[in-house]
């Protein structure tokens, strides 16, 4: 008999009905030799402080976060990225309502997380199958994200802090000829990863408009 | 007798036919005028007669009208003077210059001095002959005539040479000669060079008055009046016998002589003239025969026809004859007549010759002679000088009168022109100021339709954005708030699913009402999106956003009245009225400590009436130090012409703005 006696999970979300929702299908998840036990957390800075204070194993995390004044941990990906690096040992699975595809692809490369779902795709079913899997064979991504993932592979793309800081200067109204002065690249390379950045975004030969357009619905601004 | 019957008849039948349309055409009095006229210059009638016939005429050219009247009034004076009747002549005359001095007609006038220069040149009073001619001169001068002006010159110059004063008679002539030389007046011309030639003889410069004969008898070939060669030939003949060239004089004489047979009846004058210098001329040259014989028959004719200066010369050569043949008394009896015809004639010249002669052949009372000589010689260069004088003052006076009116002309003519000047430019200036206040006040037109527009889409932005804020609100309130409640009914419910025990029902029955509370969530959405329609942004607004937004201690209240249609009203007003509040408002947070402020607008009829009231501490508005604000406020009311008063006290300050609306559209 193995001995996995005990694991520790604990639910990140802002909304109580949804980590109501996740104990409610957890608690009636039967695992051999497994005894789970749950914390739940509704802001980023109080699953932060509970993280340090108690060994989890898996830990379940939400993206978005209300902003209340001073809260100091963000969005869920900066957390993410947090547990990733202080404590590599944390399974993370990641629950959100985001759709939009660039923004998911940057979270997988950011946090690589153990478990990504799509809460929109989500059923109590594969809910309860995503843990089995983290427990035992992790990733498990969802439908969606698994379709991501395969595209992403044939594109090769990604964008890499440079391409924020442009995207956010161009937001800001800089002209193109003064992002030198924020990136370390010659203005051949801005003008190189501009036009790359156009194609990612589907929006070649357009303007900056269009990309910047893009990149705000894409979340990167 | 019958002649003059027949004539009568004439005269008779000529009224008879013209009374018939008497007044129907008034030309009818020139013809009869010149039928009378007509009369006068070629019948043989009696004087006492003629003069009645131009007194005739004269009762008609009265009835006339004034440019015709003149002419005719100057025909019939000049055919009294031709009368010689001069009382007749000197009262047309007088009233025709008075008439056409009175209508301007300045050629009726030059022509009635040149009448009277006439008159006194045949009555040698020659300084009112001068004088007329003179004005005479002027008058065609300033009208332009060379012609006349140039024959004035000559009569001038004519009257000159005679009182002796060659040097002013040559630059008369020459001024005449510079005139009349381009219009090729050859007979003018002729008389021109003749008077030179004479000029000349009397200064003794024989050679130039030779020349200008030469000159003379060229013009008298191209003027076809051969009458005048022996006369000029005489002229010739006196120039040479002076020059002492006897023979060729006499050559001269001779062919004046000769010129031709009727001579001696068509010019008497001239004929005994040639006698008596041709016989002089033979007398200097030492001949002898037939000379006595030739001063006689010239002595006869000039007695015939009373030519007196010519019987005196013709006497002193005659003296100077029996002197020559040793008859001293017959030689002194010829130079007594000649001294007394002289005296009696005033011809000065020719009674110093006389009195010269006697005192060289009365050896006895030679002494006397001599001072009778040197008095009259004497008091002859007194009356000279003075005429000479008198002609020098003319001139003068002319000339002084012709300058003055030039240069007062010229005076007019500046000060015209300078006024002229003026006026344009005043009216240039006007044109331009006018100008420029349109355009200042399409400008601040301009400006104050900008002012607005930028006010107003300054707000709407505001409201964008605000608007943009909230749906973002509801857009992530929809996707984080409701998506996800839903999705933790959905997972709570999906896994009671297959539960059925009472516990489970209890749950399900909880997350219903789960569901029912997220659908009063999103009928409150919907119900802010529908309250969140488009705000439609005027001046209204405006004002209101700006009292809305003002903070820092004081509480504004703005009072509007609703009926004001701020459409119908001027953009300047509106933006006037917005900058009057803003001014005021920023004097309230920075002087009034005031804790509330009231702002008050109101229409009246046409009139537009702003309040503004604070409880502050107030300012004594008689100091100077008031401020750019309080001026700013003043300026701007009376932009719009808006009346501006301001009341200021311990318990606040009072704003009040009227503004005449009326004149809006």
């Amino acid at each position: 008999m193995e001995e996995l006696n005990r694991i520790n999970i604990l639910l990140i979300d802002d909304h109580h009905m949804i980590l109501e929702g996740y104990k409610n299908v957890l608690s009636q998840l039967e695992l051999d030799n497994v005894e789970l036990s749950i914390d739940t957390a509704d802001n980023c800075d109080i699953a932060w402080g509970k993280i340090k204070n108690k060994n989890y194993h898996i830990v379940f995390l939400d993206i978005n976060f209300p902003v209340q004044e001073n809260s100091i941990i963000l969005s869920g990906e900066d957390l993410g990225v947090k547990i990733k690096t202080q404590f590599p040992k944390i399974k993370v699975v990641i629950l959100t309502v985001l759709e939009d595809s660039f923004r998911l692809h940057n979270i997988l490369s950011n946090i690589n997380p153990d478990g990504f779902l799509l809460k929109g795709e989500t059923t109590s079913k594969e809910l309860s199958r995503c843990l089995e899997k983290v427990i035992t064979a992790p990733p498990y991504y969802g439908q969606k994200i698994s379709k991501l993932l395969r595209s992403e592979v044939a594109h090769q793309f990604s964008i890499d802090e440079t391409d924020r800081i442009m995207l956010y200067q161009l937001s800001l109204g800089t002209k193109t000829k003064d992002l030198t002065k924020f990136v370390n690249l010659s203005l051949r390379a801005v003008e190189d990863r501009k036009k790359k950045l156009k194609e990612i975004f589907g929006v070649s030969g357009e303007g900056n408009k269009a990309l910047l357009e893009k990149a705000r619905e894409s979340g990167y601004i | 007798m019958k002649i003059a019957k027949l004539l009568l008849l004439l005269e008779l039948l000529v009224l008879i036919s013209c009374n018939k349309d008497y007044s129907s055409s008034k030309n009818d009095y020139s013809k009869l005028i010149n039928q009378k006229l007509d009369q006068v210059s070629k019948s043989s009638l009696k004087l006492q007669e003629k003069q009645e016939i131009l007194q005739d005429a004269y009762n008609l050219a009265n009835e006339q009208e004034d440019d015709i009247r003149n002419k005719n009034l100057l025909e019939i004076s000049y055919q009294f003077l031709k009368l010689r009747d001069s009382v007749a002549f000197l009262t047309i005359n007088k009233k025709v210059r008075k008439l056409s001095a009175d209508s301007n007609d300045s050629l009726s006038l030059a022509m009635a001095y040149w009448d009277l220069g006439n008159y006194y040149h045949t009555t040698n009073i020659e300084d009112s002959a001068y004088f007329y001619y003179n004005n005479a001169q002027k008058l065609y001068a300033l009208v332009g005539n060379e012609f006349n002006s140039g024959r004035l010159l000559l009569n001038m110059a004519m009257i000159q040479k005679n009182i002796k004063d060659y040097t002013g008679s040559e630059v008369t002539t020459t001024n005449a000669i510079t005139l009349l030389k381009p219009l090729h007046k050859n007979k003018q011309l002729y008389s021109a060079y003749n008077n030179l030639g004479i000029v000349f003889n009397e200064l003794e410069e024989f050679d130039k008055a030779l020349n200008y004969y030469e000159e003379a008898q060229n013009y008298l070939e191209k003027s076809e009046r051969a009458d005048k060669f022996p006369s000029i030939w005489n002229n010739i003949g006196v120039v040479l016998h002076n020059k002492k060239q006897f023979d060729k004089a006499n050559d001269y004489y001779n062919k004046a002589l000769n010129y031709r047979k009727d001579l001696a009846n068509v010019d008497p004058e001239l004929y005994a003239m040639l006698l008596d210098n041709q016989a002089y001329n033979r007398l200097r040259a030492g001949e002898k025969k037939e000379i006595l014989e030739q001063l006689q028959k010239s002595l006869q004719i000039r007695k015939k026809h009373r030519f007196i200066p010519g019987i005196v010369i013709n006497q002193l050569h005659l003296a100077e004859y029996f002197i020559k043949n040793s008859d001293t008394i017959s030689a002194i009896n010829y130079a007594s007549r000649a001294k007394e015809l002289s005296m009696q004639t005033s011809n000065t010249r020719d009674l110093i010759n006389s009195l010269i002669f006697l005192s060289h052949v009365k050896k006895d009372s030679s002494l006397f002679y001599t001072r009778k000589v040197l008095n009259i010689s004497d008091s002859l260069q007194k009356h000279e000088r003075a005429v000479r004088n008198k002609f020098a003052r003319i001139n003068f006076e002319t000339n002084e009168y012709i300058s003055e009116t030039e240069r007062l002309n010229q005076r007019i003519f500046r000060i015209s022109l300078m006024t002229l000047g003026i006026l344009l430019i005043f009216i240039l200036l006007y044109i331009i100021k006018d100008q420029r206040s349109k355009n200042k006040l399409i400008r601040q037109k301009e400006s104050a339709n900008q002012e607005i527009y930028n006010l107003i889409l300054a707000q709407q932005k505001y409201f964008e954005e605000g608007r943009e804020k909230e749906k973002q609100h509801i857009s992530r309130e929809l996707h984080d708030g409701i998506l996800g409640k839903l999705f933790g009914i959905r997972l709570s419910l999906d896994s009671l699913n297959e539960r059925d025990e009472v516990e489970s029902k209890k749950k399900r029955f909880h997350y219903i009402e789960e569901i029912q509370k997220i659908a009063e969530e999103i009928r409150l959405i919907s119900h802010k999106l529908n309250k969140n329609s488009i705000v439609d942004v005027d001046f209204k607004t405006v004002l209101e956003e700006l009292i809305k937004n003002q903070h820092q201690g004081v509480d504004f209240q703005l009072q509007m009245e609703n009926s004001i249609f701020w459409e119908d009203i001027g953009n300047d007003i509106k933006i006037n009225i917005y900058r009057i509040i803003q001014e005021a408002i920023n004097n309230i947070h920075r002087h009034s400590k005031a804790t509330k402020a009231k702002i008050e607008i109101r229409k009246n009829k046409k009139k537009i009436i702003l309040h503004i009231r604070d409880n502050g501490v107030g300012f004594n508005s008689d100091e100077s130090t008031t401020g750019i604000g309080l001026k700013n406020m003043k300026d701007r009311s009376r932009n719009i012409d808006g009346h501006f008063s301001i009341k200021s006290g311990p318990q606040g300050t009072l704003i009040k703005v009227t503004i005449n609306i009326k004149n809006e559209k």
